[in-house]
């Protein structure tokens, strides 16, 4: 039974980063730049729900409040980074992602103070199938983790719009000769990755708890995630998601008393998994070869 | 209300510029002159000064504990190199970056060793720099050391490789350089830059928690970096002057401060950012006209 629990828990964590790894998938598709941005971008838009929510405001209006928060900083997003992904200057875009989550977790920091806060006053709402348990939260991540994996996997591969996205991403200057937006296409991206984002940062922080640097772990492991599973492969991304949280969970659930692991050494375990992988297979696990530009 | 600047106060801001302007040679040797975006300078930065004081810990001596320090950094950073060589640009940026998280990780997990998130305190600084103003004088002739390393590294052969390297890292190869070995050479040489800021950074602190080094130190030295996009080690000083002594002014401000380290830390974030916009010709001249 230990077994399962530590199964389900594990599932959750790795829907929590797989959601996340989407938005970045998207982005990176249509942009090739890294955009750290999203994670602390996530943690703002939990942050304006906590602020409605604390403000008094009504459940649906808080709601509606965050998701246009989290619309506008995509909306940034893409202003920032929209000369660095017409010049194709993938590292300067980086930075200037790097720089704006770092401006996102210290106005954060500066407005709401670093203590942890909760956007659930009392216990969280758990359901329980025999000696099972799972939080409301934890039902919801994995509900909208493969509703949303599977409506990506059908939009980018049976669909216009996935067509249109995928073209965009492998020559703009084509696409737009077709008569195609590119600029429409990348703006809608990088506002859907926002909302996204904003999502992924409020399941993270009903499970756990509400700080200002919890986005950047977040965004870090889920790009971990994308080098594991291979950045142009949606289903390796998605497999390697779930091995690279289920492990470390098993490892750290079944350590034994005299070499007890606690849950913080998890991102170390990732990180020397990751490292093991990428150098066996550097363009990850499901991509054979990459072709040169 | 103004604060009386006290001696005390100078020698520690000295050794604070003498401290970045040491870290910042790898990051301007690795970032600005050849292009490599090396992330993983803060871990060396603090895995040499845990290394250094744990070995203190188990009662060896000075010189025993600064060569388990520097092979500890060496390891640390035959793991980059190797990275490096495999992985893509942007791949090796986000694993260097990751690095940073799983140091933090090990760090706060292995509590026994490290202290967790208490961290160390006590620490004992040598007799040859036993003051604050011995200290500070020491670190102000290695910066100059590091400083005139780096300017002899750019008139070398080494220096032209890393230059062209970041012209053209593709035609370089057929110039007959090797783009794998000038790329390792300048990540070992900025690991061991940072390794030395954090020995010396960690006898002026004498207490070592997981918050030493860490992204924000990150965001300062690439900022550093960006600023002085020339290969001249003048822009390089000029730089780590300005980024360092900047942000001070925040402390002569009647500001609470549970609020002064993060206006910090936006100030380094918006400085990078207005950079990157204005000046990421100089960063990438490949796209230059000429």
């Amino acid at each position: 039974m230990f077994f399962w629990q530590i199964l389900l828990n594990s599932l959750v964590l790795g829907t929590q980063v797989l959601l996340l790894a989407v938005p970045l998938y998207l982005v990176h598709s249509v942009s090739r730049i890294y955009h750290l941005a999203l994670g602390a971008s996530g943690i703002f838009t939990a942050y304006a729900l906590y602020f409605a929510l604390s403000s008094n405001w009504p459940l649906g209006l808080a709601i509606i409040f965050s998701a246009v928060v989290a619309i506008i900083l995509g909306f940034i997003s893409y202003h920032l980074l929209g000369s660095s992904i017409k010049k194709k200057e993938t590292m300067p875009g980086m930075l200037i992602s790097l720089a704006l989550g770092i401006i996102l977790e210290s106005l954060i920091s500066i407005i709401f103070g670093t203590d942890a806060k909760s956007l659930v006053s009392g216990v969280l709402p758990v359901i329980s199938w025999g000696n099972l348990y799972i939080t409301v939260p934890g039902v919801i991540t994995l509900s909208a983790g493969a509703i949303l994996a599977l409506l990506f996997l059908v939009l980018l591969n049976k669909t216009p719009w996935g067509r249109k996205l995928i073209s965009v991403a492998e020559n703009d200057n084509l696409a737009a000769s077709l008569g195609m937006k590119a600029v429409s296409v990348r703006l809608g991206v990088f506002m859907l990755a926002g909302l996204l984002a904003g999502f992924v940062g409020i399941i993270t922080t009903l499970n756990t708890a509400l700080v200002p640097t919890a986005g950047f772990p977040l965004v870090i492991l889920a790009f971990i995630v994308l080098l594991t599973g291979g950045l142009n492969s949606f289903k390796g991304v998605i497999v390697a998601t779930y091995v690279l949280t289920l492990i470390p969970e098993f490892i750290i659930g079944l350590s034994g008393d005299n070499w007890s692991l606690n849950a913080s050494w998890k991102m170390l375990i990732v990180f020397l998994l990751a490292t093991l992988i990428l150098m066996c297979r550097p363009n990850g696990l499901f991509i054979s070869q990459t072709r040169s530009d | 209300m103004i604060k009386v600047i006290s001696m005390g106060y100078f020698f520690t801001q000295l050794a604070r510029l003498c401290e970045t302007a040491i870290m910042s040679v790898g990051a301007h040797l690795t970032i600005a002159v050849s292009g490599i975006f090396f992330m993983g300078i803060p871990v060396t930065f603090s895995l040499a000064a845990y290394a250094l004081v744990i070995a203190q810990n188990f009662g060896l001596s000075l010189v025993v504990s600064l060569i388990i320090s520097f092979s500890a950094v060496l390891i640390a950073s035959l793991i980059f190199v190797i990275a490096y060589l495999k992985l893509s640009d942007d791949s090796f940026t986000v694993f260097t970056l990751a690095s940073i998280l799983a140091f933090d990780a090990a760090v706060k997990s292995w509590d026994s060793l490290t202290g967790g998130v208490l961290g160390i305190a006590g620490i004992s600084r040598p007799e040859f720099v036993s003051t604050l103003a011995k200290l500070a004088w020491f670190q102000f002739a290695l910066a100059i050391l590091a400083l005139a390393i780096e300017q002899v590294i750019l008139k070398t052969r080494l220096g032209r490789a890393l230059r062209a390297m970041k012209e053209d890292k593709y035609l370089v190869e057929s110039l007959g350089i090797s783009r794998r070995r000038a790329g390792a050479t300048v990540i070992l040489i900025s690991s061991f830059a940072a390794a030395v800021s954090g020995i010396v950074s960690i006898w002026r602190l004498q207490f070592l928690d997981p918050s030493f080094g860490g992204i924000i130190l990150l965001i300062q030295i690439v900022t550093i970096a960006i600023i002085a996009a020339k290969p001249k080690v003048r822009w390089l000083a000029f730089a780590t002057l300005i980024i360092v002594l900047l942000p001070e002014a925040l402390r002569f401000l009647d500001l609470p401060s549970s609020i002064v380290g993060h206006l910090r830390n936006l100030f380094y974030a918006l400085i990078l950012l207005v950079m990157i916009k204005n000046i990421s010709d100089k960063l990438l001249p490949q796209k230059r006209f000429i």
